[in-house]
């Protein structure tokens, strides 16, 4: 129970950002048929603006006076801070992945499909190096939240990702099967010629998905840079693909799979960490995305679907 | 209402409609019909949208919209029912319809217009929480029309109603369609049963490989000696 | 008689050595190709031992080999990408795999060599290990990942290429040496190693010069040396049976299962092709660095590799030689610049910025020039000049002349079973021929055609009486059905296969499919016999393609069993029941785009022919023999089909009535004993419908049964001997056209009130009809 405990609670919390992660692929995917590869980016680009925003607002010299109230390390100055930087974090790389959407995948909306795939990985190679030249390779990344450890390794940070994860989740569920826009991307995602007919704007539609989903990431980008302390211009990399893999596990396109994927990746992973190895606890991840795809490619829950021809 | 000037579109390098014209009046039935290939869906496609024409002008109640995109087409008043239907599988049958009522902002026109569906079409008030991809052929058929009725169309597009359903249901969409003309709905129908839209159109434009070679009343070209050969199959 | 159509159709196709002759050459002018292949191959040793002699340039000798080392791998990649048409994003773990292996097999056979003086010659044994070892695990992997499609696929590459770098790194089996890397060759035995001319620094005597050789230069002639061959491999397997079946595969892989490709087969060979060559180009890197760790196989170089293939032109080697310039050298050539001429600072800029433009030109590229920078030829590509210099007859002559004669002496020969009804079947396509005369020259009128087309179910029809009769006579009703096939079988004598008397060529019993609780196809019942044409017909959605997808393997029955020739398909490939033979069409024409219409055709004859990647390399008497057949083959069944004159053009380029015909050519290629037909004169105007139902009847005289998806109620009643409606996935009526248009249930679902007045139509006597039948066969004989 001393090593199961504390590795539940890294699973979850691990668990939590994948989930969030994993929603901008399977969005995506839903209404584009895209695995939008440079998702991953907006992972990096959330924990760099996240960064900025910290940075900015605890420096005196920028802002004056009121960066003193946000270094006092009062309760309230820190639950500010960190809605701040979560939502600059959010906002900023919501406009990134428009942007994206706009200059990379928008023209190739009736190309073949290697065409996109081929553009996403060029829009990722190009955000990792604008990165890495244009601001910096890596850097430390603040805790926040003050240290607090609440016993079996659950500490006040862990608890607040994981807590505003599944918060987050449920508003997206909310917003999607409650609203009209929810409804209206739903409707593009099943066909988008009809959804135009119906008075969609599939265009804004697609906009939205490609604000929501990298806003999204963003803010697992920002948990990532203050559960491991650092951000780097590669950061999103691995968490990226292993997303992928939980939007796959739970049936890409599926907004609930993606979830319930992202935190039973989480486990696994801590789990194969702590009892088998933690060099490979990677491999492990991969060997799970390929063996789903190959033996149940709709999925853990979907159903296999037969081609039309 | 409806007028159509020297449409041309094209697929990558083929065109498929070269030069058509054609004009729909208020309150008219207007069937376009012809063999596969002939354009009559890119027509539909072009004018409602979903696809960008080549050349041409497309007037609607005196403004141009060529080039404009679907949903802003639908704005206007034109609705369109596409070929196969492509009622949203995964949704219920009442959120289809929502769909369709997905521009109306007034919640009292809203409902006059499911009232109105539920009229026309019983079939589907009793199918209400069903998931559309679950539904007959018939059933879908009635619900792609009940949604497009939701968006209280000026000129309703239909592109083939009749295709791959039994007889008897066909006889109940056409009588549908009558029903709706009544209601001063303007409709615009492809059809490639012609004998069956020519019954019931006012006018109809005979299209072949991309534009229009006869046009006429219903009765006209049902009269029609190259008509009766060409696309009744009687020689 | 049926013989005598033969040797029509064989007189104005070339002979098959002339064939050969003209086939040896890929390209229009071999002459000039040749020479600049040769000049590029000078260049390419003489630049870089220019740059070996001139000190200021020494540095780009390296630069060369690193190009020449990634264009090999990227030439491997081309094949899986470019021909094959799977993304890869993790090549570079069959780089890793083979420079490995050459550290685990070069550094201890150096060893063991240098006792013997030959120290320097272990890389010629560890190239070759280094691509099998590499080319066996990418078999092995491509078991169980290849059956996924596109984007999938691609994901779990990546995931592949991770799983090794994260293995190599955790010093995987204590063989990897981790993060730490092995030293090579080059460093456990220090130059020189064994004799001179394999050492790492030679000498060479060119005329009166003696240079010393670097071992930048000695690896880069090394590198070159394999480019060569790998260009030349390749171009030979591209340019073959494996080459087209690649591309069918990347157009459309429904398609190419259907028309017998294997294609897991196919995209095995592309994988392991492709492991091979970047385990050869990790091989050549091992040594050249003479160390590797895993930092050299990221993420980022299955990228650079792809950026190679995708910039240069998928699918072409020229593209592709030009992309390894481009990304791998032109890079080096500005930073090599930049340190003679500029601060040091600005050098290491271009490094640093190389990969940003890259991914800048990636995306920017694909929304552009998706196709790269020099893009495959599709027109000379394979086959080019062997057909486009061959004269070929005007199309309209010598289509007529074929076709009027093979009606001439294969109608009678049915009659003798068929009685009154066969008289009536010349006069339809008597019908017919007029109309072909019309295409042919004839200043006919549309409106003539269309009235002899439309004779055609009046003249099968006949009296009343004599349809009936005729009807009864050449099928058989259902209770005549094994003397029925026999009769009509006996008719083509000389050309069809034997009927089987006794068992139906196809049975299919109860057969049903559900798609999530929709009963598409519902408890079916069917047969057809040998040499029958039989037409399935219903409202759209009735379950008719549903039908035949099952029986061509791309769906599996949920219920019920299909036989052939008294073996059931179940459970089996699309390919391997177009190997039983069973070929089919689609609704929507699904050609293969990309190629031209002959090589559509031959692709058709891959179930029939068996050369592999060996053959194609080797061009073994073998490979080039089969190839000449399939060509001949494939030419024959443009020219049964009409198409003679378009055999050089883009299938994709095709008027739709011509893709129509030339997707039945494709399916006749393979040989079929049944051909389903789906829909095949949708959309089809009057005259081109005519055509089709000579081709039909064609494929019938030659002994090939006909099953038929089809709207068009004027092909359907002249062309079918039986007819099946289905309607909601069952099947409502049975029996001869006749019987079918007066049944009740079937005008009910199906024909609806159009059906009385085609009826009455049907019924009208046929005097005109009667004349152009006649008519038809003696102008065809004197033209």
């Amino acid at each position: 129970m001393d090593t199961f405990l504390p590795q539940l609670v890294n699973g979850l919390t691990l668990g939590g950002m994948y989930a969030l992660i994993a929603l901008g692929y399977t969005m995506v995917y839903g209404v584009l048929l895209l695995i939008n590869f440079a998702h991953s980016e907006m992972i990096m680009s959330g924990g760099y603006v996240g960064l900025g925003a910290f940075l900015l607002l605890t420096n005196e010299g920028a802002i004056g006076p009121a960066a003193r109230w946000f270094t006092s390390g009062s309760a309230l100055s820190i639950v500010v801070l960190l809605l701040v930087v979560v939502l600059a974090a959010g906002l900023v790389t919501g406009l990134v992945g428009v942007l994206t959407e706009r200059v990379a995948y928008r023209p190739l909306r009736h190309a073949p499909r290697l065409a996109p795939l081929i553009s996403a990985v060029g829009v990722s190679i190009f955000l990792q190096n604008a990165a890495l030249l244009w601001i910096f390779p890596s850097h430390s990344f603040p805790e926040i939240l003050p240290h607090k450890d609440l016993g079996y390794g659950l500490t006040l940070q862990r608890v607040v990702i994981i807590g505003s994860s599944v918060v987050l989740l449920v508003v997206l569920d909310l917003f999607v099967n409650k609203t009209k826009v929810g409804r209206a991307m739903r409707a593009t995602s099943q066909d988008k010629d009809a959804a135009g007919l119906m008075g969609v704007s599939v265009n804004r539609v697609i906009a939205v998905t490609f604000f929501i989903g990298p806003a999204l990431g963003a803010v697992a980008g920002v948990f990532s840079g203050m559960y491991y302390g650092s951000i780097t211009y590669n950061m999103g990399f691995f968490p990226g693909i292993k997303a992928f893999t939980a939007a796959v596990l739970g049936g890409i396109g599926d907004i609930r799979g993606a979830m319930v994927g992202g935190f039973f990746l989480g486990l696994v992973e801590s789990m194969v960490a702590a009892y088998v190895s933690a060099g490979y606890k990677d491999v492990v991840t991969f060997l799970i995305l390929i063996v789903v795809l190959v033996f149940r490619p709709g999925g853990i829950f979907g159903d296999a679907q037969i081609e039309k021809v | 209402m409806l007028a159509v000037e020297g449409l041309s579109a094209a697929y990558g390098k083929i065109e498929a409609l070269h030069g058509v014209s054609f004009t729909v009046e208020e309150g008219e039935i207007v069937t376009l019909i012809g063999a596969n290939g002939a354009g009559k869906s890119t027509i539909l496609r072009t004018v409602s949208g979903l696809k960008r024409p080549r050349g041409g002008t497309i007037s609607f109640l005196g403004e141009k919209i060529q080039g404009a995109p679907a949903h802003v087409v639908t704005s206007k008043g034109i609705i369109h029912v596409p070929e196969g239907r492509r009622i949203f599988p995964q949704m219920t049958v009442l959120e289809n319809l929502e769909m369709g009522g997905f521009l109306v902002k007034d919640k009292a026109v809203a409902e006059a217009s499911f009232d109105r569906v539920f009229g026309l079409f019983p079939r589907l008030k009793e199918r209400v929480g069903q998931k559309g991809g679950t539904l007959s052929g018939g059933e879908q058929q009635m619900l792609a029309i009940g949604r497009a009725l939701m968006a209280q169309p000026k000129l309703l597009m239909l592109d083939e109603p009749s295709m791959g359903l039994a007889p008897v249901i066909v006889e109940t969409i056409f009588e549908t369609i009558a029903e709706l003309s009544r209601q001063r709905i303007t409709i615009l129908l492809v059809e490639q049963n012609a004998n069956l839209a020519l019954s019931i159109a006012d006018r109809g434009y005979v299209l072949e490989t991309g534009h229009v070679k006869l046009s006429g009343t219903g009765e006209q070209l049902l009269a029609s000696e190259d008509v009766r050969k060409a696309y009744l199959g009687e020689g | 008689m049926g013989n005598a159509l033969n040797d029509r159709l064989a007189a104005w196709l070339p002979a098959p050595k002339r064939l050969f002759a003209a086939r040896g050459a890929d390209v229009p002018r071999p002459g000039r190709r040749r020479a600049f292949l040769g000049l590029a191959v000078a260049a390419a040793v003489l630049i870089p031992v220019l740059f070996e002699a001139l000190p200021d340039f020494t540095v780009l000798v390296r630069v060369c080999a690193l190009v020449a080392i990634y264009a090999v791998m990227a030439l491997g990649l081309n094949i899986v990408v470019g021909y094959a048409g799977m993304l890869d994003f993790g090549r570079i773990a069959f780089f890793a795999i083979g420079a490995y292996t050459a550290m685990l097999v070069g550094v201890p056979l150096a060893r063991l060599l240098s006792q013997h003086g030959l120290g320097g010659a272990s890389y010629l044994a560890a190239l070759p290990v280094s691509g099998v070892v590499a080319a066996a695990v990418a078999l092995l992997l491509g078991l169980p990942m290849l059956r996924l499609r596109g984007d999938y696929l691609t994901i779990v590459t990546l995931g592949f290429a991770e799983i090794v770098r994260i293995s190599i790194t955790n010093d995987i089996g204590g063989l990897t040496n981790g993060t730490n890397g092995l030293p090579g060759v080059g460093q456990v035995l220090p130059s020189p190693l064994g004799l001179p001319w394999l050492s790492y620094h030679a000498y060479a005597a060119v005329g009166p010069f003696v240079f010393q050789f670097d071992s930048n230069l000695y690896w880069y002639l090394v590198a070159l040396a394999v480019l060569v061959l790998a260009v030349v491999a390749i171009r030979r397997q591209d340019v073959s049976r494996l080459g087209r079946t690649w591309a069918a595969i990347r157009d459309d892989d429904i398609a190419a299962a259907a028309m017998g490709v294997s294609v897991n087969k196919a995209k095995q060979y592309a994988f392991a092709l492709g492991g091979f060559w970047g385990g050869v180009a990790g091989c050549l890197f091992a040594y050249y660095q003479a160390f590797i760790s895993p930092e050299s196989f990221t993420f980022m170089e299955s990228i650079f590799v792809l950026a190679i293939v995708v910039i240069g032109g998928m699918g072409s080697i020229s593209g592709v030689l030009v992309g390894a310039l481009v990304i791998q050298g032109l890079p080096e050539i500005v930073r090599w610049w930049a340190t003679a001429n500029l601060s040091g600072q600005a050098a290491s800029q271009v490094s640093n910025y190389r990969n940003l433009v890259l991914a800048v030109v990636m995306v920017s590229m694909m929304a552009f020039r998706s196709q790269g920078i020099l893009p495959p030829k599709p027109f000379f590509r394979r086959l080019g000049a062997a057909v486009a210099d061959r004269p070929s007859p005007p199309p309209g002559a010598a289509s007529g002349k074929g076709r009027f004669s093979r009606r001439g002496v294969s109608r009678p020969g049915s009659g003798a079973g068929a009685g009154d009804g066969a008289e009536a079947r010349p006069a339809v396509r008597g019908g017919g021929a007029a109309a072909g005369a019309a295409v042919a020259g004839g200043p006919t009128s549309e409106m003539d055609v269309l009235a002899a087309v439309a004779g055609g179910p009046a003249a099968v029809m006949g009296g009343p009486e004599a349809v009936i009769d005729g009807t009864t006579a050449e099928t058989g009703g259902p209770e005549a059905e094994t003397g029925g096939p026999t009769a009509v079988a006996g008719g083509p004598a000389g050309v069809g296969k034997p009927a089987a008397a006794a068992a139906p060529l196809l049975a299919a019993r109860g057969v049903t499919m559900v798609f999530g609780g929709l009963r598409a196809v519902d408890g079916i019942d069917l047969h057809i016999g040998a040499g029958e044409i039989v037409a399935l017909i219903g409202p759209n959605g009735a379950g008719k393609t549903t039908f035949f997808n099952m029986m061509t393997g791309l769906y599996t029955p949920t219920a019920g069993s299909i036989e052939f020739e008294g073996r059931s398909l179940a459970g089996l490939k699309p390919h391997v029941i177009a190997g039983l033979g069973i070929s089919r069409t689609f609704q929507n024409i699904r050609l293969f785009k990309s190629l031209t219409a002959l090589e559509n055709v031959m692709v058709g004859r891959a179930v029939r022919t068996k050369a592999g990647a060996f053959g194609a390399t080797f061009r073994t008497p073998g490979f080039t023999r089969e190839e000449a057949a399939s060509q001949a083959e494939a030419e024959k069944w443009l020219a049964f089909c009409e198409l003679s004159g378009r055999a050089n053009e883009l299938a994709g380029s095709l008027p739709y009535g011509e893709q129509r015909r030339l997707e039945i050519a494709r399916a006749l290629a393979t040989d079929p004993k049944l051909i389903c037909l789906d829909e095949p004169a949708a959309g089809m105007n009057p005259q081109e419908s005519v055509k089709l139902n000579d081709v039909i009847f064609g494929m019938r005289d030659r002994g090939i049964t006909v099953l038929l998806i089809e709207h068009d109620m004027k092909v359907v009643m002249n062309l079918a001997e039986r007819i099946y409606v289905l309607d909601f996935g069952k099947l409502i009526a049975q029996g001869g056209p006749a019987q079918i248009q007066s049944d009740p249930a079937v005008i009910e679902a199906y024909l609806g009130k159009g059906a009385e007045a085609f009826i009455r139509a049907a019924r009208r006597p046929r005097q005109a009809v009667g004349a152009g039948g006649s008519a038809g066969p003696a102008a065809g004989e004197e033209g």
